[in-house]
């Protein structure tokens, strides 16, 4: 089955990640379309009306990462507003890593060699990865939108509630391209650039246009960078809500081929797995770490953290320099300290670690833990590429390697930290700031992430070290959603505060609390430790 | 004196798939043992459970006298190994690579280590990831030999390397022999092994079917005869007779295959005119075919 062509086989592939994605955001809808659909607090219009004006009433940066609310007062524009403007974020990690690997992966790994033995022409070859994948995405994004429409049926309480099916295609249609246009750009990479480097540039053009339409309001800078975010684009496409806006996607539309293209020509054009030598994508070169398992860990994590930390660095400096803006924009608003007061006690919003608490501190928590899930899966390689065979063939306990190069993982997080901490406070200090209390907070995000890498580094140990990164990553996301969704989905007060972030207190603005440091802690360290027991008593795999 | 490996009533089981079954077998220090089969016997299961880098179902297995699973450590002190199948670290040169498992064992000859890279021919400043096969290959066998173990476990060790490379393997592991020191090892050069191993196991379905010295198990095996007669005698005349097979006449010429004493079969022959007898015994690739003939006639039979 599946197997008479490549792209038969690409489609089968993908089945169960085309599944998942359509089902989980299908999902998504049912957790915050049935409470919305029979909450007392939304049961007439005039409730809905007074939300929308609390909402409204609060800048951008405020709202979270959710974009301009457009006519939330029925069910389909609350869920579009609600959850669906993180969607393609969210769910764009899988054509981002799907494409950056189709080619560029089975050339590391040689089978596509074979591949092109065949009588296929790499143009063929290529578009036929290309359509397996693009065929995958139709098909979740059409479930998707089945799954949007039986929630509208189901839990539309008010007339406009329902979700016509043609408002879920065009929701799903934006979704689709705002989730593939980030994949085309690491498809366009990979074939010059190799899987690494496409995969860095596909998640800097997933996240980087999100965050410049979220906070563009913030600053002029930012603002001034809007017209090169799709999401800017296409802000007025909203079929859910009632509003279409299809010429907008026409744009994106051809970018998206174009960056395709460009994959499949340079595809067919370049030698088979050879990427180009890039001098200022080269990141200096370091120790090699050949003195045991921790060095050897992280002298391959290096590279990787000091990217991860100055990408984050990044978005946390423009936080920072427009963090007066902020500041302004807020005091313009009247009775909004009160608001802030009640929402976020204890938070200056005239400084920039009180600024950075409200604006940075989700996303970056949520980027670091992701930051240190990338670490256990190349941690994983060991065991899964057969190297830990060779390793533990020397005088090495199981235990012993495991905890060593656990904390290699744990040191990478600290290298990451490091370097986030270092271009935050630097840029702080030059606004005149005190650069000392978000480096605390910064501090405590790494050892959050150390936490979250624990969990993986248990799983990993105990079972098989390829599911350290999936535990860890599925724990950061759980926890980003839970933090972002759970109050809107009214959850149950004991269930949000299983996250972590609940016990963390607001510590870029300088409120630390010790239980939830504690928990990080331990978390880490019985993370390694139950590993360590679990590897001695598992066989390798391979 | 312990037996460098010493496995009894070894048994492994991947769920519903077989690994091996109540395999027994002594390896002696000193000599040069072959591990034989065909793809997915189970020879890579057993050599990782010498390793402990998997745990036996049931039964048990011993290095030196010691536990796999309880002494693994000091067992590894004592033991080169190469797996089948491994990739080491790509951003690493070969010198890198090497220079790290030596650190992981400590104490390696950096001399001895320099001789083997150069009889090897293999330049140790590329990146692992930049290397062929072959020369992947060579770098593992650097890590295995480096530390001059007392028992080399090779899975598949020439495995990418040349005709060239491949003698040279084979030199260094009959001057381990010479040193006193024990290797196992499966291949499938079996003309090397023939020429290079003191004994030989072959395993087919997770269960050795036959460990004894090569020349015990050329002698147990079967004999190439050729009868030359006088006139043209018919392949009936010879079919049927116990341990007879694989008759073809050809003219005055009848080629037949003889497992066992072949008295009956001269007997036989010269009441029909023999002429002339020719009998060439098995090498260890007939024996291992012969092995694979078994068990493709008992599923054709199936």
């Amino acid at each position: 089955m599946g197997l008479s062509s490549i792209f038969a086989k690409t489609v089968r592939d993908s089945r169960r990640a085309a599944l998942l994605v359509g089902l989980i955001i299908g999902g998504f809808m049912f957790g915050t379309g049935a409470p919305y659909g029979r909450s007392p607090e939304f049961a007439t219009v005039e409730l809905r009306e007074v939300f929308l004006a609390g909402i409204s009433a609060l800048p951008l940066a405020l709202r979270g990462l959710l974009g301009e609310p457009i006519n939330i007062v029925t069910l389909g524009g609350f869920l579009s507003w609600r959850v669906g403007n993180t969607i393609p974020v969210l769910f764009g990690l899988w054509p981002v890593i799907a494409l950056s690997g189709t080619l560029a992966g089975e050339a590391a790994r040689g089978s596509l060699d074979l591949l092109a033995s065949t009588p296929q022409s790499r143009r063929s070859i290529a578009l036929q990865k290309l359509a397996g994948h693009i065929t995958a995405l139709v098909f979740a994004m059409l479930l998707a939108a089945v799954l949007i429409w039986l929630v509208g049926a189901a839990f539309g309480s008010l007339p406009g509630d329902e979700i016509p099916l043609s408002a879920a295609l065009g929701q799903v249609t934006l979704y689709g391209l705002l989730m593939l246009v980030s994949g085309s750009v690491a498809f366009a990479a990979a074939p010059t650039l190799g899987r690494t480097r496409a995969l860095g540039l596909g998640l800097i053009a997933l996240f980087a246009p999100y965050l410049i339409a979220s906070y563009a309001s913030m600053s002029s800078i930012i603002d001034a960078l809007t017209p090169l975010s799709w999401y800017t684009w296409t802000a007025g496409h909203r079929p859910m809500a009632g509003v279409t806006d299809w010429v907008s996607l026409v744009p994106l539309a051809l970018l998206t081929a174009g960056f395709l293209a460009i994959g499949v020509v340079t595809f067919a054009r370049r030698d088979l797995g050879r990427t180009a030598v890039i001098g200022w994508l080269r990141l200096p070169s370091l120790p090699a770490g050949i003195h045991g398992p921790f060095t050897r860990q992280l002298a391959d994590r290096t590279a990787i953290a000091i990217a991860w930390g100055v990408g984050t660095g990044l978005y946390g400096v423009l936080i920072v320099v427009s963090a007066q803006a902020f500041s302004d924009s807020l005091a313009s608003i009247p009775g909004i300290a009160d608001i802030i007061e009640r929402i976020y006690p204890g938070i200056d919003i005239h400084q920039a670690s009180g600024v950075l608490q409200l604006a940075f501190y989700g996303f970056a928590s949520f980027i670091v833990g992701l930051a240190g899930a990338s670490f256990l899966a190349a941690w994983a390689g060991d065991e899964d590429g057969g190297r830990l065979a060779v390793v533990l063939a020397v005088p090495l306990t199981r235990a012993s390697w495991m905890l060593r190069s656990g904390l290699g993982v744990y040191a990478a997080i600290g290298i990451l930290t490091l370097v986030l901490g270092a271009i935050i406070g630097a840029a702080v200090v030059t606004q005149g700031g005190d650069a000392l209390t978000p480096l605390i907070g910064i501090a405590i995000l790494g050892l959050a992430a150390a936490g979250f890498a624990g969990i993986g580094l248990a799983a990993g140990g105990l079972i098989r070290s390829t599911l350290a990164a999936p535990v860890a990553a599925l724990v950061v996301i759980s926890t980003f959603l839970l933090d972002t969704l759970g109050p809107a989905l009214d959850l149950p007060d004991p269930v949000l505060q299983l996250s972590l972030f609940k016990h963390l207190g607001q510590p870029m603005a300088g409120i630390v609390d010790p239980v939830g440091i504690i928990a990080a802690v331990a978390l880490a360290v019985g993370g390694l430790v139950i590993g360590a027991w679990g590897l001695q008593r598992r066989d390798l795999e391979r | 004196m312990d037996p460098a490996i010493r496995i009894e009533g070894l048994t492994k089981s991947y769920g519903d798939h077989r690994g091996i079954i109540d395999v027994d077998l002594a390896v002696e220090q000193g000599e040069i043992f072959g591990f034989l089969g065909p793809n997915g016997a189970g020879k890579t299961t057993t050599m990782r459970v010498l390793l402990d880098l998997i745990r036996p179902t049931s039964g048990r297995a011993e290095v030196f006298g010691m536990d796999t699973t309880r002494d693994a450590v000091a067992i590894h002190r004592r033991v080169g190994y190469l797996p089948g199948e491994f990739d080491l670290y790509d951003r690493l040169t070969g010198a890198d690579t090497i220079a790290y498992f030596a650190n992981l064992r400590g104490g390696v000859d950096r001399t001895y280590v320099a001789d083997l890279v150069a009889r090897l021919d293999l330049d140790p400043s590329r990146r692992f990831r930049e290397y062929s096969k072959g020369n992947k290959q060579k770098v593992g066998l650097v890590v295995a030999l480096q530390h001059k173990p007392d028992l080399l476990v090779l899975d598949e060790p020439t495995s990418g390397l040349d005709p060239l490379m491949q003698q040279t393997f084979f030199e260094l592991i009959r001057e381990a022999r010479t040193d006193g020191r024990t290797v196992f090892l499966s291949s499938h050069i079996i003309d090397e092994v023939d020429r290079t191993c003191d004994r030989v196991a072959i395993i087919r379905e997770g269960r050795l079917v036959q460990v004894d010295r090569i020349e015990a198990v050329r002698r147990l095996a079967f004999h190439h005869v050729e009868l030359t007669f006088a006139r043209p005698v018919a392949a009936s005349v010879f079919e049927g007779m116990d341990g007879v097979s694989d008759v073809v006449a050809s003219g005055v010429a009848v080629h037949l295959r003889v497992s066992g004493p072949v008295g009956a079969v001269l007997a036989s022959a010269t009441a029909h005119g023999l002429v002339d007898v020719v009998s060439r015994e098995p090498n260890l690739e007939d024996v291992f075919l012969a092995q694979y003939g078994q068990h493709a006639a008992a599923d054709g039979e199936r």
